[in-house]
């Protein structure tokens, strides 16, 4: 089953203008098979992108860019269980996890 | 995220977010999301399960901001269009979700479809800043 979801890129559009993402560190919860990561990535100067589907993840590090992978790291883990230093992050992105 | 837990889960990702940091909250939100395929509107999927966990978890942001820790500095409704190439693709997407329904009527009229199928999906982003 092939679907495309949001061929019209309005989705991360709208995730960009609403924070500033420039060299900022991101965690991002509920990164899925990285779509709006791959947008995020770029401007970040890291991401930490969680998701608890293995499958995803596993996909979203298949299909990444190369170039981005050194400030992207995928992990698969619920919101519960995530573990990340404190105050080590400048901006938290829930994407359809809450 | 579980609805009951999430104000707990939220207090400790916001420990790991600097002060000024920014929470981007990317939700579903209602009405309905609508099927579409050839122009023509075929019908609505059934959220009636799915909104009230989604608001009750997305209402842990306004929890932590009744309590001062955050601020709400921007909201914006966005629609979101996922394709399918046939309806039974779309048929099939959604038996894959819990809390979404789809209504026998429409399952019916997507089974027939051959082309191109559209979903509407609604969405709001929320920006809020940490106190």
């Amino acid at each position: 089953m092939a679907r495309v979801v949001d061929a019209e890129g309005v989705h991360l559009a709208a995730i960009l203008r609403a924070a500033d993402f420039e060299g900022r560190r991101i965690l991002e919860v509920g990164s899925g098979d990285g779509r709006l990561t791959r947008g995020i990535a770029p401007l970040a100067s890291s991401v930490l992108a969680f998701d608890p589907k293995a499958e995803d993840v596993a996909n979203a590090r298949s299909s990444f860019p190369e170039n981005l992978l050194e400030k992207v790291h995928f992990e698969v883990a619920q919101a519960e269980e995530i573990e990340v230093e404190q105050q080590s992050v400048d901006l938290v992105f829930f994407s359809w996890s809450l | 995220m579980e609805p009951e837990g999430v104000v707990d889960v939220l207090r400790r990702l916001l420990s790991a977010l600097v002060p000024g940091g920014d929470v981007v909250d990317l939700t579903m939100a209602p009405p309905d999301e609508v099927v579409e395929s050839g122009g023509e509107v075929l019908g609505h999927l059934d959220g009636s399960l799915f909104f009230p966990r989604a608001l009750a978890a997305g209402a842990g942001l306004d929890v932590l901001a009744d309590e001062g820790l955050l601020a709400l500095v921007r909201e914006e409704p966005v629609t979101v269009i996922v394709r399918y190439p046939t309806g039974s693709d779309l048929i099939e997407d959604i038996a894959s979700r819990t809390y979404t329904l789809m209504p026998a009527g429409l399952a019916a009229r997507l089974a027939t479809v051959e082309t191109e199928c559209l979903l509407h999906s609604y969405c709001i982003v929320r920006t809020f800043r940490k106190i």
